[in-house]
């Protein structure tokens, strides 16, 4: 299988990079950029050949795309692959604007294929467990669930509105929000949200906290931000805990670990030892390429879980909650 | 010193400093512990009829201690404020909401949402207070427990009353502490009567907002 990446201006894509050069019968064998310089040590540290093209790009015998630019690009690129015929992963969120994902999801469908959203923390291996559990009835009827996501200031294009398409409350919450949907079958249908600049002197928001209420009718909050300094001990934080009647279960993705002390500014260092999400869910799409079958996370998934964002900087904005 | 404990309530006894009683005393260094009101106690807020001093639950135990000289010490104009508990006693949400005003400034735009199912009850308040400060208050049905947390750009402050021990029966953590008690109950007057009355609104409003 020949995959291409379009784009290394997410640090994702040196992972699925990795990965894909770890995962037999595939091979990364095409890189384009709209930033030549990245792009071109991107081909040198993989020996692969750089595209500055993105037309050239898409005329290679490539099977499947990793789309990893920033936000803004990602309408762009997903519906030109997609009439070149190639399947896609892109990353998260799948636009900035509702209207564009649709277009995507749309235009991929038109020309059969694939568009699945990169979330690996469905790969995360306790947050799979917790769904088991859900699933087995373990903790009964879902009574509330309260997620937070709270890392540090990525900085770079990130913290660019025309970029990013938003701050924190874009970045940090699709993927607990899509965990949310996962775990319920279940999609939101009214969100409360205070969104601002708590932590930095930004130009965008870097935190924001809301309340979901979903058609099941379960209350949920999510923590998103970009709050934790450097000398936190750890990158941040993606958990969730679902209260349930029977029993309420929390997993933090980050949370298998080893403390490692130290002298100097930062005494304490989190030394991740969970599973290598990223890895997982390349293969998991690849296979599901591979076998011709719905890729796990969709391009639904992804506007769904968009959707919540956004509704939540249209609360704040208005103070008050918004229907979807 | 006199304190009145609510029922159930347990009062922290370790200090040297002081005699632990239950006699009416008016010595020096000696705390007596009251289990009806009397008017120059210090009385928990859930006195019916709000007079002399009273002190707010959340700030009546260690951790608040700590807490407030971090507080006092850095910046708290900007920041989020995560407060949990779990209890059986739902009009803590008030009480809470009017024991954090008193430390990080007005609260508004408050927003509520509930879900109960069986016995399992759940209420989030997102709400904001002072200039800019955000805050999410959840209140969920269980044994005592508090969890805390406040973030600002320089300091991150976490308690959780269950870190000390897993004796849920005996935690200390929940015991009463007479400094804190002290330290930051309130003169009750009119102003905190209407104070109270506008949380009342504000929480009846959020849960339409």
């Amino acid at each position: 299988m020949n995959i291409g990446i379009m784009s290394f201006a997410h640090i994702h894509a040196t992972s699925y990079a990795t990965a894909i050069q770890r995962i037999s019968g595939t091979k990364l064998t095409a890189i384009y950029d709209t930033d030549t310089n990245r792009g071109m040590d991107a081909s040198k540290q993989y020996d692969v050949p750089f595209f500055a093209d993105m037309n050239g790009f898409l005329a290679e015998d490539l099977d499947v795309v990793l789309i990893c630019s920033e936000n803004v690009l990602h309408k762009e690129m997903v519906i030109a692959a997609a009439k070149a015929k190639k399947h896609i992963l892109c990353e998260k969120p799948i636009a900035t604007n509702i209207d564009d994902a649709k277009e995507m999801i749309d235009v991929c469908k038109e020309n059969g294929v694939h568009l699945s959203i990169a979330y690996p923390v469905r790969y995360s291996a306790p947050i799979r467990d917790l769904k088991a559990a859900i699933d087995a009835g373990e903790l009964g009827e879902i009574v509330a669930i309260r997620s937070t996501n709270r890392g540090q200031n990525p900085g770079g294009w990130f913290v660019d509105e025309e970029l990013a398409g938003g701050g924190a409350v874009l970045d940090h919450t699709v993927h607990m929000v899509d965990i949310m949907r996962w775990y319920m079958n279940s999609e939101a249908k009214e969100i409360t949200a205070f969104a601002n600049n708590y932590f930095t002197d930004l130009d965008t928001d870097d935190a924001g906290i809301m309340t979901i209420v979903f058609d099941n009718g379960v209350v949920a909050s999510h923590d998103a931000s970009w709050s934790r300094f450097p000398e936190f001990p750890t990158w941040g934080d993606a958990m969730i805990e679902v209260i349930g009647t029977k029993a309420s279960r929390k997993v933090d993705v980050f949370n298998e670990k080893l403390n490692l002390y130290g002298k100097g500014s930062k005494s304490l260092t989190h030394l991740y030892s969970g599973n290598n999400t990223d890895f997982d869910l390349i293969v998991d799409f690849l296979n599901s390429i591979q076998q011709q079958k719905q890729p796990l996370i969709s391009g639904y998934d992804g506007l769904k879980s968009l959707e919540i964002a956004l509704a939540a900087y249209e609360s704040n904005n208005r103070k008050q909650a918004v229907k979807l | 010193m006199k304190i009145v404990l609510e029922k159930e309530q347990q009062l922290l006894m370790h200090s040297p400093l002081y005699r632990f009683t239950n006699e009416n005393s008016d010595e020096p260094n000696t705390v007596t512990i009251l289990q009806q009101p009397e008017a120059d106690a210090y009385k928990p807020f859930s006195t019916v009829e709000k007079q002399g001093w009273i002190y707010f639950d959340l700030w009546s135990y260690s951790f608040a201690i700590p807490l407030h000289e971090v507080l006092k010490a850095h910046d708290t104009v900007k920041g989020v404020l995560r407060l949990r508990r779990t209890t059986n006693n739902f009009s803590y949400i008030e009480e809470d909401i009017l024991a954090l005003s008193e430390w990080f400034g007005k609260v508004r735009n408050v927003s509520v949402r509930s879900n109960e199912i069986g016995e399992n009850h759940y209420t989030i308040v997102l709400c904001e207070f002072g200039e800019s400060m955000m805050a999410h208050l959840e209140y969920r049905t269980g044994q005592d427990r508090i969890e805390f947390e406040w973030s600002s750009h320089l300091h991150i402050a976490e308690f959780d009353s269950l870190q000390m021990t897993g004796d849920s029966d005996n935690n200390r953590n929940l015991f009463k502490n007479i400094d804190a008690v002290q330290q930051y109950a309130v003169q009750w007057d009119e102003a905190y009567d209407e104070n109270l009355n506008a949380v009342r609104l504000l929480l009846q409003r959020g849960e339409l907002r």
